[in-house]
């Protein structure tokens, strides 16, 4: 086999050195979750990561599992059934439903930025005897 | 020690978690033993593994706390993906988890979380000749690295561990099996592990583990007397050894001429309190590693196990032929 055809023939799996993990399925679902794992850590301010690769690509070689909890953290340890999602990407959604943190985040950012230039201008004219009215 | 009251504090410390490396627990809480009162650590730095958590231990306790309080639950999604290390993989989602691959699936060993991932027919690997192959199951279970040392280490970043599948493991100080039981599925089916440990009460949940791996072959007996397993054994390729013993690096040795072929791998953890209390931990963990040297076992590595536990070191060797 030439060495182009062999670089061409990509392996299906991740071979006997980690039995056979497959290849990436690269799904859109798959490639949005690896994109929110990257950006992972503005999920909780309370979690620290270690700082990644921004240009690192999808892993070669991989699966989605879901997590089965212990045979003594029935309630501990488990999602209810109802609380389960397809994607991380839905978790995280659905994490956000509840606590609101990323509307929040882009609300004091909005704040934050438009508080200058036109808004001041804005407030100033407001100010001014009377105000100017539109008619 | 004066007496002071201690039960009430013992290892009270547990769930502080302090900024950067989580409460260390007071000196001698409780029993004396140095595995209470630590733990906390969540937040702090690593986003790896269920962190251990409170600490009111007695002596010789199992490592690590009760399993899943906190973290990832079941039920959550999770990327697996290859670790650096042959048979070793991560999990990554909200936390990354170091995990490996179930021999056993649908079993866990000592009440770990496990990862599944369900096969579909079309995505199998194990098609052959354009043939389907069946639906299966692939599982994964949760290695914490607060409960074993080895994946204390793997995750302190040991260049080799020496061990992949289809290696042969010569497991020395192998308690209930937690451990090895993970070292089996490094291994694989291919591979495996002799797991030697002396006493009864802890070999008995370790027979239970082998009873339902096959690659795991129990031999309750004292790693100081290899001569009377040696027919159990055969030349293996790595010796692992959590043996706490004064005399640790004979033992090692003493196995290392019998079982470990040429340019074969030794994984030592050394805990200093158990070598020798008194000096202080860098200069007992020198003085192991002149040991092991004079057995003829070059060492190739040191680390400390330090997030996990406290006062560990983990020695990484090789065995040669003549004196290094």
């Amino acid at each position: 086999m030439s060495l182009t055809a062999m670089l061409q023939e990509k392996k299906a799996t991740a071979g006997p050195q980690w039995f056979d993990l497959p290849r990436t399925d690269l799904t859109p679902e798959l490639k949005r979750d690896l994109q929110l794992l990257k950006m992972r850590s503005v999920l909780d301010p309370k979690r620290h990561y270690k700082k990644e690769n921004g240009k690192a690509k999808a892993p070669e070689f991989s699966h989605v599992a879901t997590i089965v909890e212990g045979p003594t953290e029935f309630f501990s340890g488990r999602l209810l059934n109802r609380d389960r999602k397809k994607t991380f990407v839905d978790e995280v959604l659905a994490g956000e439903a509840q606590t609101g943190r990323f509307k929040n985040k882009y609300n004091d950012v909005q704040a934050a930025k438009t508080s200058g230039k036109k808004d001041f201008y804005k407030a100033l004219k407001a100010k001014r005897h009377g105000g100017v009215r539109k008619r | 020690m004066a007496f002071t009251p201690r039960g009430g504090d013992r290892g009270g410390r547990g769930g502080r978690g302090g900024p950067a490396r989580g409460g260390r627990g007071g000196s001698r809480g409780g029993f004396g033993g140095d595995r209470g009162g630590r733990g906390g650590g969540r937040g702090g730095g690593r986003g790896f593994g269920d962190r251990g958590r409170g600490g009111a231990r007695g002596r010789g306790a199992p490592r690590g706390g009760r399993a899943g309080a906190g973290g990832a639950r079941g039920g959550q999604k999770t990327v697996v993906e290859p670790h650096r290390h042959p048979g070793v993989f991560v999990a990554r989602g909200k936390e990354d988890l170091l995990v490996t691959k179930n021999l056993t699936p649908g079993e866990s060993v000592y009440g770990e979380k496990r990862l599944t991932v369900e096969t579909t027919p079309a995505n199998n690997a194990g098609a052959v000749n354009g043939e389907v192959a069946p639906a299966t199951k692939t599982e994964y279970r949760v290695w914490n690295p607060f409960r074993s040392k080895l994946a204390a280490g793997i995750l302190g970043g040991m260049e080799d561990i020496h061990m992949k599948p289809g290696s042969k493991v010569l497991y020395l100080g192998a308690a209930s099996g937690t451990s090895v039981s993970h070292v089996a599925d490094i291994v694989g089916p291919t591979g495996t592990v002799f797991a030697v440990e002396f006493s009864h009460r802890s070999g008995r949940d370790l027979i239970n583990m082998a009873t339902h791996r096959t690659n795991v072959i129990p031999i309750i007996e004292d790693a100081r007397h290899p001569l009377k397993y040696r027919m159990l054994v055969s030349m293996v390729d790595c010796i692992f050894a959590d043996v706490a013993q004064p005399d640790q690096a004979r033992i090692v040795g003493l196995n290392a001429h019998l079982f470990l072929k040429v340019g074969g791998g030794v994984v030592v953890s050394i805990k200093a309190n158990c070598i020798d209390s008194t000096a202080a931990p860098e200069a007992v963990f020198a003085r192991e590693v002149v040991k092991l040297r004079e057995e003829r076992i070059k060492p190739k590595e040191q680390l400390t196990l330090e997030p996990f536990e406290r006062d560990h070191a983990m020695v990484v060797g090789v065995y040669q032929r003549t004196a290094a």
